[in-house]
């Protein structure tokens, strides 16, 4: 390099070349780059934001984090990342960190010493425990959380206090993902990967703006798209999104009235002979919703109900638009659809999942290469922590369930306390959590990673409990809503301060390492329950967690033999390889593309004659006789429709900029200024109907209370619906929408409320 | 003052129009159209705000690109001396 060059335009030089490797390109033969002297060290780990799970290096200097850069030889993401990625170094130092823990005092949170919190959290909840019994306290959780720390947690209040409610804000975002694969394919979580993505013809984005919350699974898509020109793309969503950009095709339906949709798809599909007879025949059940068995022409018959003109009078979406889709996804040899919160934070989010799997099942579309029904998940570790490491009030680690006595010995046995210490009974779901804090019923709470205050659906009603009882709030961030009601906040380690692992969308675990020491006194997550425990008297039981690896060998343990095997991703493998994808039964295993068909080792373990005439064997613990089920699932609107009094649906959803609650990416006041705040998105000709015009102050009211917004008069929302994004603290929009929740998975309906809009 | 490395992915038969458009924006420097459809650019901003507004503008105002993807961010406070190495 000429001697003249500047720093700067060798750090240019270096920026440029890294990023051409990321595509297989050398810019600079020869060249040698800033990094390879500047005294960088690099550490292999994944992105702190979302479920996409990319790969990231993190360049660390004297203990500072100097640079950071996609992983090259991440499979997910091959070394890009999206906007966000921008921020990662920003929140680990971000001014609102938490540097140590505090107490309430007189209305007034205080600093105050680690030990004096501690005994202070420890002594009340024994109080509560010895007073009111294990289920008047309860955990709240995070998918943004490590297994490890969820596996602390669940061990603490399942094990040891002896109550079932723990709970985490996955139950919001996916649990109905969840309902629908245990339904529809009888086991969690998808049967493919990301790997199908290059791999396949057509996609189906069902309300999923993967473009603004998938950034780089909506990157490939569009790569794969541009170098394929024959890949089509199908979106169904109420609102035009970026992710439009591409589409060969829009289905705008009706917020909460999709369901005829997918079923007048399945009716078109079979009618026009897409439906593949020798798939169903071998592989198949068809039942309806009191799970009654019927044969394929019963189920032909049902769907003589939602002909396409019969969808169109329920969905508003035309006939012809749900015939040419239906007609683009049975010609297409291969499709992958996928969903995220549009289909599940709804009052039917299962049923909404069902149907979509269904277009896979009686197509054949499922099991081979390019052919998925793949829901996207929000945040990095809600599979792997939550899903996964049983975090939830149903749940056990590593795929067990609470209400059977085999299972309760078999994770008793490994925590090391008496089977009878794990109640039988599933506890309470996130909704009647918060609903059983108010009432005085659950005394205290200890809240992880999460900011429930503003996250709740009709919030403003949960506030009352969390005011009322003793609140403990492991946080890095402060403030934040939750922490307005805390007795005791505790400072926790942020992403680089600690070790762990994060499990994907496509069922990849990988680990983080430790790179840089937690800010101030925080703490890693897991330790702090792990010495919560053993101040609550829990010393033995609690002994033995030296270590994350500890942790994460003890939970691994619980997954053998189980459909998501983790045995053979331990912590050296992990170290070394980017993220392994269970079933991973053995150390020399290299994990699973396809689950129930060739390749994937419990299929492969199979009798001979189980397989017979099957290429796919669903052998998940909720499937019988190795079929999935096609389930008759009939129309059902929305819990709040829209009225002559509400005549608008409110739905809510994610921008690129900005995460969550904003714990994270409002802490960098340049994220803020680029969308500094909420708005309300409302379609031009609503906007004249009603006297508003771009950047008027307008009022959204529905049942639950009001409040003020800038409107963006914008043709995204389909006329009759208006759009807020729910990050701003300071407009918790949560706070209008219904907590209706869906009868089997307990999630809410965050994407319909029935509101009314007006002008200041 | 940090400095990106960003891979822009554009429509193939955009690419060529793309290019231009970019090497007339400020505090942007490209480095050519790759694999058809990728260009590599370097941005250089006063803040990771400045990144993410030029960042938007080249997502926004340059017809065939469909995203900006960074790949390699360098926070360093970055003096523009000349370089000793
Ligand atoms: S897509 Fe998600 S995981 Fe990937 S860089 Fe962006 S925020 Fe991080």
């Amino acid at each position: 390099m000429n001697k003249k060059q500047t720093r700067r335009e060798f750090i240019k030089v270096t920026a440029a070349a890294s990023t051409a490797a990321g595509i297989g390109v050398t810019l600079f033969p020869g060249m040698t780059f800033a990094d390879q002297k500047s005294g960088t060290n690099w550490h292999k780990s994944v992105c702190r934001y979302c479920g996409v799970g990319c790969g990231v290096m993190i360049g660390e200097k004297g203990g500072k984090i100097v640079k950071v850069k996609g992983d090259a030889q991440n499979t997910i993401n091959k070394g890009h990342l999206c906007v966000k990625a921008f921020y990662l170094p920003k929140a680990v130092n971000a001014k609102t960190r938490l540097h140590h823990p505090m107490i309430r005092k007189n209305g007034k949170l205080v600093k105050a010493s680690w030990d004096e919190a501690m005994k202070l959290v420890a002594t009340k909840f024994n109080d509560i425990r010895k007073n009111h019994g294990g289920n008047a306290l309860a955990f709240y959780g995070s998918g943004q959380a490590e297994t490890e720390e969820t596996y602390m947690a669940n061990k603490l209040f399942k094990g040891c206090i002896g109550t079932n409610n723990v709970e985490g804000n996955p139950r919001l975002c996916m649990a109905s993902a969840v309902g629908g694969y245990l339904t529809s394919l009888g086991a969690d979580e998808p049967a493919g990967t990301y790997e199908d993505i290059e791999k396949t013809e057509l996609f189906f984005l069902a309300g999923s703006n993967t473009a603004e919350a998938h950034p780089i699974v909506f990157e490939r898509i569009m790569r794969h798209k541009a170098m394929n020109p024959n890949v089509k793309i199908i979106i169904l969503d109420p609102r035009k999104t970026p992710t439009d950009q591409v589409a060969d095709l829009h289905l705008f339906p009706k917020p909460g009235y999709d369901l005829a949709v997918f079923n007048a798809m399945a009716h078109i599909l079979i009618k026009e002979g897409f439906a593949d007879d020798a798939f169903i025949k071998n592989h198949l059940f068809f039942k309806d919703n009191k799970k009654n068995k019927h044969s394929f022409e019963e189920y032909k018959k049902f769907l003589e109900d939602y002909t396409p003109e019969i969808a169109e009078e329920i969905s508003g979406v035309p006939a012809k638009d749900i015939v040419k889709a239906a007609r683009m996804f049975g010609k297409a040899k291969t499709a992958m659809s996928m969903w995220t919160m549009g289909l599940n934070q709804r009052k039917r989010g299962v049923w909404a999942n069902n149907l979509v799997h269904n277009l896979h099942l009686i197509t054949g579309k499922i099991g081979v290469p390019g052919s998925d029904s793949f829901s996207l998940t929000g945040q990095p570790n809600a599979c792997g922590g939550v899903r996964e490491g049983g975090g939830l009030c149903h749940l056990l680690p590593g795929h067990h369930l609470v209400v059977k006595e085999a299972h309760r010995e078999k994770v008793a046995k490994v925590w090391g306390v008496p089977a009878s210490n794990i109640q039988p009974k599933p506890g309470k779901h996130t909704i009647a959590m918060f609903s059983a804090l108010n009432a005085g019923e659950i005394k205290g709470m200890y809240i992880m990673c999460t900011n429930p205050a503003q996250s709740l659906p009709n919030a403003k009603k949960y506030w009352k409990g969390l005011k009322e009882q003793f609140i403990v709030v492991a946080e890095s961030f402060f403030p934040t809503m939750t922490t307005e009601y805390a007795d005791v906040v505790l400072p926790a380690s942020f992403w680089t301060e600690k070790e762990g692992v994060y499990g994907c969308t496509e069922r990849r675990s990988q680990y983080m390492p430790q790179i840089t020491d937690p800010q101030g006194e925080a703490k890693w997550d897991a330790f702090i329950l792990r010495d919560l425990g053993k101040e609550m008297g829990f010393e033995r039981e609690f002994a033995k967690y030296e270590t994350a690896e500890i942790m994460w060998d003890e939970y691994r343990g619980l997954t053998k033999g189980k459909d998501m095997n983790l045995m053979g991703a331990s912590y050296n493998r992990l170290k070394k390889v980017r993220g392994l994808v269970w079933p991973v039964p053995t150390e020399n295993h290299p994990g699973t593309y396809k689950r129930f068909t060739d390749g994937d080792p419990i299929y492969d373990a199979l009798p001979a004659e189980k397989k017979k005439g099957r290429r796919m064997y669903f052998y998940g613990p909720k499937a019988k006789d190795g079929r999935a089920t096609v389930w008759m699932r009939p129309h059902d609107g929305p819990g709040e429709p829209t009225s002559a009094e509400y005549p608008f649906a409110l739905t809510t959803g994610r921008i690129l900029e900005q995460w969550h609650t904003m714990t994270m990416t409002g802490t960098s006041p340049q994220l803020n200024r680029s969308v500094p705040h909420a708005y309300v998105e409302i379609n031009p000709a609503d906007a004249r109907s009603k006297g508003i015009t771009n950047k008027d102050q307008v009022i959204i009211e529905t049942r639950r209370g009001e409040m003020q917004f800038e409107a963006r008069v914008i043709d995204r929302p389909i006329p009759g619906t208006i759009f807020v994004p729910w990050h701003w603290p300071d407009k918790p929009i949560n706070v209008l929408c219904s907590d209706i929740f869906d009868p089997g998975s307990k999630e809410p309906e965050y994407k319909v409320a029935a509101a009314r809009i007006r002008k200041v | 003052m940090p400095i990106a490395g960003v891979l822009i992915l554009t429509q193939p038969e955009l690419s060529d129009n793309a290019l231009v458009k970019l090497n007339k924006m400020n505090k942007v420097t490209t480095y050519g159209i790759h694999k058809e459809n990728y260009i590599i650019a370097v941005l250089e901003g006063n803040s990771i705000s400045e990144l993410e507004t030029i960042t938007n503008s080249i997502t926004s105002k340059i017809p065939g690109v469909i995203g900006v993807y960074p790949s390699y961010v360098n926070y360093e406070e970055i003096e523009t001396q000349e370089s000793t190495e």
